[in-house]
């Protein structure tokens, strides 16, 4: 009968354990009656209600106890920290309550982590997710939002994207980084509340601290090591000590600082490293700039500038603070001396915003550029090389302060900043992008510029003033697409083969450029005129050469060369029109105006004679510089952007890609001039009058383009016109008015010159038929 | 008096385009437009109820030539009503925006409104915050980037911008000069009016053209976060708790606190509308989150209460509540931006 009613018993109080289990709360939901019920115990003890504070510290109780049911060793801790808090319930123990509420909140932080990553570990994604309820954030500020990290890795383990262990991995370190960040602000916190003489918080935040720290704790014995360990922990004890009993909290302080002096508990990935490496160096080049736009005679002459040095300067501190355990371990002193001058260049930036003292902009470049020598010294070469990437942060910056700028309704502003953000897109992301993924490039592009899909352009919608909402939805996209071209970049070339057929595309897509534009000028040499074929190609050919200088010269200086690309190719495009509208005029007046060839030809000579030329030598000249233009400003573009797949793939694997390309364009050059020879004559001047008009139009709308993205010509899009990305390339049309506008400008004047040669040449006919027969002397008239 | 004496500088606030509405399954914004509608239209009467009481007393100045000393000697009776009655409109007013500051302040295409209004700092304490506008006054003269509509005429009404009070004055005749009893400028006056029924007019156009997006409301949320923060350090300096040792030109007539309640009542809207859709993933974070928010809603409700009946808190006890439920604002604001991810939904940076 006996071991009847054992076993009845056994069975009756397991049956109520289990009916105990399935009663009890989940622990989240313990936890956070605990917080609240914290929280509430020390408002009620503030409003002097006793009876309150031992009901809520009742309760906390109760939930402890359901959150740390199976961690009996925190539960006792717990349970004592709240028993001295019942004590003191009745009586003024602000302290002691506050104490409580900090140890009994980081015990089951901690054991929320532990939780979570075990869940984690095994896989178990609801378990981990329930856990991951309790967990504190970094505080948020007006730039910055919560984490999402450890969430994100669940996601990927629910669905099968991230193995266990990765998803682990990830959930660690966003919580390590949290409560990293805790435990530093509740070290500050301790010095702020002995300033201000807050006993109560005092001992809060030293008891907050020594929890924080039993989280972290294991990741500063991995990288510290046992003794150190040891030591930082003996310094928080005391510190957490004698901030509760109110003694002198200024040397245990400073042996925790010491302690915990460049201890990052989720160190920063190799790739992170080196990401905001490049913040601190882009950012930190940005700030002289922009001070000194707004400055003029020693006065702030543009606020808002200021403001975006001050911006930009904020932006390389966040990165020095987030690089500085690594930098300290490679060079203490130097890292100091780098921390210092961002201070100094912090201060002067601030005096100048408020206008108590306006620094220098000299003084500015000079500390900002000490700054950078201190950076350059102790970056490891990794993160100079690896610091691509670094440029997208700095985009979207610019962007954030387009949308502010906008927001406020000052638009100058906004397009100063928009293309401030392409320009940093164009000197850096672009030439990579454009050899890596070139489609990608073409979205980002317009959705700067004119569009992309159904999404309007930047510039269109911050000329017409568009709505934050509409801004928003484009920046979003644009966001998406440099989000997928950072992927891209920061993924590499992939294999040999994509760069070699990359680069052979480049060289052939520009080289094509080239041979129709030298193929339509020498078409219309014909005849007497075929020798100005010579120096035209004779120009290809220097300028064939001097591409290949610049592909040498920019093994070296591909960032500085980089810096001059578009405003170089916009003076060589110039240069290109000046030379094409002067061969135009000729080409009409040769064709249709024989007779006054001569004519024509003596006024030259005559205004060439008195620049100290002769005709030939201008002439001569002239196709040289036709010719090299028409070539370089393919073949420097060409280089620019070969140079980024360099980079990536090494010069080898690039120029098998080139000799393609290079094949491949001298194989349609050859059939170019070998149909051209087959077309009748009168047939090919036609066709050559309208692909030199072609060039012309094309060359004039790409230039105007051009300008309009060095900021040297106004952009003024035209509402409701969309125009595919094609007609761009091989059109030279944008739906700019400055675009078109100089187009029907350029064709109007090509028109013009052959209206007015006809109706030149159909007087010139009448006067000749009209006058007697022996008076028909002059003219060799040919069709 | 009327718009032409406050060119405030020229802003081109949205045109209120509508942005495309972006769904998610359980998620319903109408209330919370709705709950924006109605306090932009209470808006629209604080600032025209307002503007009326600067004018009247602008023309009072004016007739005065400006002479404050001759106008509270020949007008007393009558400028005293006057103030007394625009203080009452002023404080009856603040409130209309607070409660819905966490719409205003968390949506892109609105915050610009925010910081007009309530947020926005002087150019003089800090550029980089200042507010987007100019105030020109009838006079002529013009006050450069003046700070938030709010601020600069509690300064001007209670006298903590001292060069927008023209004199001292016993407003209300018990024989000693108090805190609040000054003659404000009345050009400064009448222009900041006239800003407030501008910005509180466009206000409620861009509020009728919005139509709330998940981002939006999920932003809104997770924005209001470290305003609050703000406002709790905002709260430990003025007279209601520090008294008269307190230094700041602002917010020391209608309390921080009662701001923070007024923000998390509006935030308790936003979140009804949100609430369902973070449900449909993990109806245990929907839940939490709620609680969570309604009982930071409780909790500071109850000290508004204790305020308003007269209780001060000292600087430790206003540090400690402040510093507790920020904490629990700081969790609920990471719990949303936890369902924001796995829901997908963009936090606006």
């Amino acid at each position: 009968m006996r071991p009847l009613v054992v076993l009845g018993a056994g069975l009756a109080a397991s049956l109520w354990l289990a009916a105990a289990a399935s009663a009890a709360p989940e622990p989240w939901r313990a936890a956070g009656d605990a917080r609240l019920s914290l929280s509430d115990a020390e408002a009620a003890q503030v409003l002097g209600d006793a009876q309150a504070v031992r009901s809520e510290l009742a309760q906390a109780r109760r939930a402890v106890a359901a959150v740390l049911a199976a961690r009996p060793r925190d539960l006792r801790a717990a349970r004592s920290a709240l028993a001295d808090a019942e004590v003191v319930a009745t009586a003024r123990g602000e302290r002691e309550l506050a104490v409580a509420r900090a140890s009994v909140w980081t015990t089951i932080l901690r054991a929320a982590f532990d939780e979570a990553l075990r869940a984690t570990r095994r896989g178990d994604v609801p378990a981990a997710r329930g856990w991951l309820l309790v967990r504190e954030f970094r505080p948020p500020t007006r730039f910055s939002r919560p984490a999402a990290d450890a969430t994100r890795a669940l996601e990927a383990l629910d669905t099968g994207a991230l193995a266990a262990r990765a998803a682990a991995a990830a959930v660690r370190t966003d919580l390590l980084d949290t409560y990293d960040a805790r435990l530093q602000a509740a070290v500050t916190g301790v010095r702020e509340a002995e300033r201000v003489g807050f006993a109560a918080t005092r001992a809060e935040m030293g008891t907050l601290a020594l929890g924080y720290w039993h989280i972290v704790a294991p990741a500063y014995r991995t990288q510290r090591g046992g003794a150190a360990t040891r030591r930082a922990d003996a310094a928080l004890v005391r510190l957490a000590r004698a901030a509760e009993d109110g003694a002198a909290v200024a040397g245990p302080l400073a042996r925790v600082e010491r302690a915990l002096d460049g201890f990052r508990a989720a160190p920063l990935s190799p790739d992170e490293l080196a990401r905001r490496a490049g913040q601190l160096e882009r950012f930190l080049k940005l700030v002289p700039i922009e001070y000194g736009r707004g400055m003029r005679d020693g006065r702030v002459t543009l606020a808002f500038e200021i403001q975006e040095a001050i911006t930009f300067r904020d932006g390389a501190a966040a990165a020095f603070r987030d690089l500085q355990p690594t930098l300290l371990q490679r060079g203490p002193t130097a890292t100091r001396r780098l921390g210092r001058a961002l201070d100094r260049l912090g201060v002067a930036l601030a005096d100048a915003g408020r206008g108590d003292a306006v620094a220098s902009p000299g003084l500015v470049r000079s500390t900002s550029d000490a700054a950078l020598t201190e950076a350059a010294a102790l970056f490891p070469e990794a993160w100079k090389e690896a610091a691509k990437t670094a440029d997208f942060d700095v985009i979207a910056a610019t962007l954030d302060r387009l949308q502010a700028a906008a927001a406020s309704g000052e638009w100058a502003r906004a397009e100063s900043a928009r293309l401030e953000a392409y320009g940093i897109f164009e000197l850096g992301p672009e030439q990579r992008l454009r050899g890596l993924a070139p489609s990608l490039f073409r979205r980002v592009e317009g959705y700067f510029w004119y569009g992309e899909g159904d999404l309007p352009g930047l510039v269109q919608l911050v000329k017409r003033k568009a709505s934050a909402a509409e801004l928003a939805a484009t920046r979003a996209a644009l966001d998406d697409a440099l989000a997928e071209a950072e992927v891209r970049i920061g993924a590499g070339p992939g294999s040999s083969l994509s760069v070699v057929a990359n680069s052979a595309v480049i060289v052939f897509r520009e080289g094509l450029e080239a041979v129709l534009i030298l193929a339509a000028l020498a078409a219309s040499m014909v005849g007497p005129e075929r020798r100005f074929r010579r120096p035209l190609l004779a120009g290809a050919g220097v300028a064939l050469v001097a591409s290949a200088v610049t592909w040498v010269v920019a093994q070296t200086v591909l960032g500085s060369l980089a810096g001059f690309g578009e405003r170089l190719e916009a003076i060589v495009s110039l240069v290109a029109i000046g030379v094409l509208l002067v061969i135009l005029n000729w080409f009409y007046h040769r064709v249709y105006w024989t007779q006054n060839l001569q004519g024509l030809h003596r006024r030259k000579k005559t205004i060439l004679a008195g620049a100290g030329l002769t005709l030939a030598a201008a002439q001569l000249a002239g196709l040289l510089l036709l010719g090299f233009t028409s070539v370089y400003r393919e073949g420097f573009e060409t280089v620019i952007f070969l140079q980024a797949l360099t980079l990536e793939a090494g010069a080898l694997t690039v120029l098998q890609g080139v000799a393609l390309g290079f094949a491949a364009t001298l194989a349609v050059g050859a059939a170019v001039f070998v149909l051209e020879r087959r077309l009748p004559h009168k047939k090919m001047l036609v066709a050559t009058g309208i692909l030199i008009t072609w060039v012309l139009v094309v060359l004039v709308g790409q230039t105007v383009q051009t300008m309009q993205k060095v900021g040297w010509a106004p952009v003024s899009p035209i509402e409701g016109l969309q125009l595919p990305y094609w007609s761009g390339i091989w059109l030279g049309l944008y739906p700019t008015w400055q675009g078109l506008g100089a187009q029907a400008a350029a064709l109007a004047l090509v028109v013009g010159s052959y209206v007015g040669a006809e109706a030149l040449r159909g007087r010139r006919r009448a006067r000749i038929l009209a006058a007697p027969p022996g008076a028909r002397d002059t003219g060799t008239a040919r069709p | 008096m009327g718009a032409s004496a406050c060119a405030v500088a020229a802003l081109a606030v949205g045109a209120a385009t509508a942005a495309p509405s972006v769904s998610l399954p359980g998620a319903d914004l109408a209330p919370v437009k709705t709950y924006l509608l109605k306090h932009t239209a209470l808006m629209r009467r604080f600032a025209s109820d307002f503007r009326t009481v600067a004018d009247r007393y602008y023309a009072l100045a004016k007739a005065s030539g400006f002479r404050y000393g001759t106008l509270w000697a020949t007008e007393r009776a009558e400028v005293a009503r006057l103030l007394e009655r625009g203080k009452a409109t002023w404080i009856r007013g603040n409130p209309y925006y607070e409660r819905v500051e966490g719409v205003v302040a968390g949506t892109p295409s609105l915050a610009v409104y925010d910081v007009i209004l309530d947020a926005g700092s002087s150019a003089r304490e800090d550029p980089a915050g200042a507010v987007p506008f100019d105030l020109r006054l009838p006079d002529g003269r013009v006050l450069r980037k003046p700070g938030n509509l709010y601020n600069l005429t509690e300064g001007m009404l209670w006298g903590t911008r001292p060069e927008l009070t023209a004199t001292k004055a016993d407003l209300d005749g018990d024989g000693a000069i108090e805190f609040g009893e000054v003659l404000p400028d009345a050009n400064a006056l009448a222009a900041a009016a006239d800003a407030f029924v501008l910005y509180m007019g466009r206000l409620d156009r861009a509020a009728k053209a919005w139509r709330p997006t998940p981002s939006d409301a999920f932003t809104a949320v997770v924005v209001m976060v470290p305003t609050m923060n703000e406002y709790f350090g905002q709260w430990k300096v003025s007279r209601f708790v520090l008294g008269g040792r307190a230094q700041g030109d602002a917010f020391n007539v209608v309390s921080r606190l009662s701001d923070i309640g007024d923000i998390l009542g509006g935030l308790r809207v936003i979140y009804a509308g949100i609430g369902p859709a973070i449900g449909k993933v993990d109806v245990r974070q929907s839940t939490q989150t709620k609680r969570e928010l309604d009982e930071l809603w409780r909790y500071v409700d109850r000290l508004r209460r204790q305020e308003r009946a007269g209780r001060r808190f000292t600087p430790q006890q206003a540090d400690a509540l402040g510093r507790s439920a920020q904490e629990r604002a700081t969790a609920i604001a990471g719990q949303v931006t936890q369902a924001a991810a796995r829901l997908k939904v963009k936090i606006a940076q």
